[in-house]
């Protein structure tokens, strides 16, 4: 990745407006932990994609919504949990790709090539634990399929229209309960106090 | 994957978890207590490509419309793919991988020196793959990221194969913008994946 001596902090201020307008407009329905949480929440990420040409063409999209002061990234040995709302294309994605890249550090170079000598995309990594988690969604228990390894775990459920999936690291499987969120502004004010959290000492 | 004709330089591609500042919210009430860990990660990256060794292995250097450089060996004419490369502000990457007899995956992504440049907050990011038989399929990715130092589409992505034969698929475009207001362009890593 290359970059010039210029910055535009334009940019910036274009992304947060971006960022912020998404969730505003969400069309699927975002997910949050109840009022019994009482640690941080922020928005956290939207993505799109979309294929075309031979084979037809196809696209999806998704909404995260972080609880906790960790980071994947960042902040390693915080609790974070971000329960993500997307299109239901990516329940044919494996879920060893979501645990490897969204709840674990992030693979260096080198690391990334070694990954990809090999061919077995589908199976549970080596370490890593593959289970279900009893998860209580708008009051009702829910099975997701999960994996584990470590201090870091993913699970998913289809519901349909939609797929919830939760990508978390150091934080506990149980008594998880998810209720559809109907205010995003505790989320928009957390995202402002994340983002200056998060900020670079220089 | 040996690159002996590459020069590769160790960069400081640094990144220290504990560089961030950390203002601490309220009460983690399921929190795990596992120990705190510090992880900081040097990683080797291919900054260019020295004409000379190429030519004594059998390479030129061409340059493409869309900037990058493509290593072609001389005798085939074929590109050299260039999975990982690096530069100033991070590095970028694209694999091609079988998935089943009958589909491929790939894994592409983008790292960030965030320390020096800050985490990404925006991204857009374009891939294409060439096939037999005029096969030709992209994949486009944009967003906003909530600080993200890096970003992969970790063979999240399947595809059917056409015919059988060599598949090239590179990073068309992409880009990154950061919390420091830097736009961090992609260096077009590539892959061949023979079917």
């Amino acid at each position: 990745m290359e970059t010039g001596p210029n910055r535009d902090p334009s940019l910036v201020a274009h992304a947060f407006e971006k960022h912020e307008k998404a969730f505003r407009e969400a069309t699927l329905p975002l997910y949050g932990l109840g009022p019994e949480w009482r640690g941080s929440r922020s928005i956290g990420g939207y993505e799109f994609w979309e294929s075309e040409g031979t084979g037809g063409n196809s696209a999806g999209r998704e909404y995260g919504m972080v609880h906790g002061d960790g980071h994947p990234d960042l902040l390693l040995d915080l609790p974070y949990l971000r329960i993500v709302t997307s299109t239901t294309d990516v329940l044919d994605s494996p879920l060893r790709s979501v645990l490897e890249s969204e709840a674990e550090p992030p693979a260096g170079p080198e690391e990334i090539e070694r990954a990809n000598a090999g061919e077995e995309w589908d199976g549970p990594p080596p370490g890593a634990v593959q289970h279900t988690a009893d998860i209580l969604v708008d009051g009702e228990p829910v099975v997701f399929d999960a994996l584990t390894r470590g201090p870091s775990w993913v699970a998913r459920h289809g519901f349909g229209d939609y797929v919830i999936t939760i990508e978390a690291q150091h934080f506990s499987q149980a008594q998880l309960s998810l209720v559809r969120i109907t205010d995003l502004e505790p989320y928009l004010r957390g995202w402002r106090e994340r983002r200056a959290t998060l900020r670079p000492r220089s | 994957m040996g690159r002996p004709y590459a020069r590769i330089i160790s960069l400081a591609g640094v990144f220290a978890a504990a560089l961030f500042a950390v203002a601490s919210g309220g009460p983690a009430a399921t929190a795990s207590t596992t120990p705190a860990t510090t992880m900081v990660r040097v990683p080797m990256q291919v900054v260019g490509f020295d004409a000379k060794v190429a030519a004594a292995h059998g390479y030129a250097l061409r340059k493409e419309a869309n900037g990058a450089t493509e290593l072609v060996n001389v005798r085939t004419g074929s590109v050299v793919p260039q999975n990982v490369l690096g530069g100033n502000c991070g590095y970028s990457w694209y694999f091609l991988n079988k998935r089943t007899a009958k589909t491929w995956t790939f894994n592409t992504g983008f790292h960030i020196d965030a320390i020096k440049y800050g985490a990404a907050v925006d991204f857009t990011w374009h891939t294409h793959v060439a096939g037999p038989a005029g096969y030709s399929k992209t994949d486009n990715f944009g967003g906003a990221l909530a600080l993200r130092a890096t970003w992969q589409s970790r063979n999240k992505r399947f595809h059917s194969y056409g015919r059988r034969g060599t598949y090239h698929g590179v990073v068309t475009s992409g880009h990154a913008v950061t919390v420091l207001g830097a736009v961090c362009y992609t260096a077009h890593p590539s892959a061949t994946l023979v079917h």
